[in-house]
């Protein structure tokens, strides 16, 4: 069990991780707040044995899919938002806004790898692990999510 | 690409709002069960609520009592008076708590709950001068939970749970009344047992806008309810859809309990990307008790059941249902 200082370090550490991956995973940031959010809880209240810096953060992002996941299966999630009605970061270049709009409007199925593998640095092997996917599919889908992006990127 | 992609979301940063609440936990008080629900939840459910429009409709002269409201639902869903059965079983399962906390100057009452295995109905009335036109506008903008840990079952993980509202509007005499609807998950032990619960509530909003700063906690005894009947299928395979690919298939649930006022079933962990289809209650005059709303969270500390708690529109006297119909295909529960 995390000590209230080892809770507020570490929240402060990967609280933008956590809302990074639910965003990705939810593409709305309202409810990338609550899921953040009510990690961060559990964190706070899990008493689970977190070993090294490793080990929370694959705690955090298992934790952070697994709560997306109950967002999205409950009832009250079950809505498509448009992209428009979304409060979007402000960005200080205008190929940024476009590459975060561009990766919004990927299916989840891509977004999610894609975040696990280009931002946060997992490798493929990790990425299938943490997704519970075949390491032949996170290659397909980074492929296909990298595909989709470029095809975005000429067209603009 | 990857360069572009790391400078990107290098800038998507939590909101300043989100840091603080996360600032303000504590990692005391770990043995009470805590239900906390985060604001940006509040507005999702009442823009979702005023879509449905399902609010809209009772905002003038909302029933002041949770058996009002429950006898309008089934007014509303069967087109008959409700049956005494029905009556009793509602009246067995409701407690009259009538507990306040004032804070600057308004006064909130929690009247009454009725309470489920895993579901709390809680009927709040809030004092002051309201207008009924826009009434379901109003709502708490955070909440909290305690309920003593004591008959709890030993689960390490936090709990799962839900809060949203049936409907807020002025009663006939003119109170602000809301029926908020509390759900744990199945792995948190039944509520029916009883014990000690403490409901925090902060600021009254009206829409996103704070009417009134305050915070107001209220504590009261959740008595024990007798025993109530539950029917049990060890294993029942329903239509569902897959939230990855939006294809409609069929998920296995296990241990499936349905009772008076909720469904229960655990999943494999490999099985949660399946969205189980509108489960619907059948009774034998053909009436049909919605699902309304749930939740769903792991079971076990290695993460590989996960269970789903969905609560009716209301609760439902289980010696007259006969199934249980998953999108269009019905089991028979007799």
């Amino acid at each position: 069990m995390l000590t209230d200082k080892e809770f507020h370090t570490a929240a402060e550490r990967y609280l933008d991780m956590v809302y990074r991956l639910a965003l990705n995973t939810l593409r709305h940031p309202a409810d990338a707040e609550d899921a953040a959010q009510n990690v961060m809880l559990r964190l706070c209240q899990s008493r689970e044995k977190l070993e090294g810096e490793d080990h929370l953060r694959y705690w955090l992002v298992r934790v952070t899919l697994n709560e997306c996941k109950r967002l999205r299966s409950n009832p009250w999630h079950r809505r498509t938002v448009s992209l428009e009605s979304c409060q979007e970061p402000v960005f200080s270049a205008p190929e940024s806004r476009q590459l975060f709009l561009d990766v919004m409007e990927l299916p989840a199925r891509y977004r999610v790898p894609l975040y696990l593998y280009y931002y946060e640095g997992y490798s493929v092997a990790e990425v299938g692990k943490l997704l519970h996917l075949k390491v032949s599919t996170v290659q397909t889908r980074l492929a296909r999510g990298r595909a989709k992006l470029k095809a975005s990127w000429t067209e603009e | 690409m990857k360069e572009l992609y790391r400078k990107t979301f290098d800038e998507v940063h939590a909101s300043e709002r989100l840091r603080e609440e996360v600032r303000n936990m504590k990692a005391t008080d770990r043995n009470a069960r805590k239900f906390r629900r985060p604001t940006a939840l509040v507005a999702v459910m009442i823009l979702l609520v005023v879509l449905a429009g399902t609010v809209a409709a009772v905002t003038a002269g909302v029933p002041g009592s949770i058996q009002g409201w429950f006898t309008r639902e089934w007014t509303d869903l069967s087109g008959e008076a409700m049956p005494q059965e029905q009556m009793d079983l509602i009246q067995e399962l409701t407690q009259s708590v009538g507990v306040s906390d004032t804070d600057s100057g308004v006064t909130v009452t929690l009247d009454s709950v009725t309470v489920g295995q895993n579901m709390l109905w809680m009927l709040l009335k809030v004092s002051g001068t309201y207008e009924a036109e826009e009434a379901w506008l109003y709502h708490f903008a955070d909440s909290e939970i305690d309920l003593d840990s004591e008959k709890a079952s030993a689960v390490s993980a936090p709990g799962i749970w839900s809060m949203d509202y049936a409907y807020q509007g002025l009663a006939e005499d003119g109170t602000l009344t809301m029926l908020a609807r509390f759900c744990v998950d199945s792995g948190m032990g039944s509520l029916q047992e009883g014990g000690r619960m403490t409901l925090v509530l902060g600021d009254l909003m009206y829409s996103d806008k704070v009417a009134l700063k305050g915070n107001w906690a209220i504590s009261f005894d959740l008595e024990p309810v007798e025993d109530q009947m539950i029917l049990t299928l060890e294993e029942l395979t329903v239509p569902a859809v897959d939230l990855d690919t939006d294809e409609q298939g069929m998920v296995t649930l296990h241990d499936v309990c349905v009772s008076s006022t909720e469904l229960q079933f655990v999943r494999a962990a490999e099985d949660q990307r399946w969205r189980e289809l509108f489960p619907t209650l059948v009774l034998e005059d053909g009436t049909e008790v919605c699902s309304t709303s749930g939740t769903s969270g792991f079971l076990d500390e290695a993460h590989t059941k996960w269970g789903s708690v969905f609560y009716w529109q209301l609760p439902v006297d289980m010696d007259h249902v006969t199934g249980i119909r998953f999108q269009d295909e019905v089991f028979s529960l007799r």
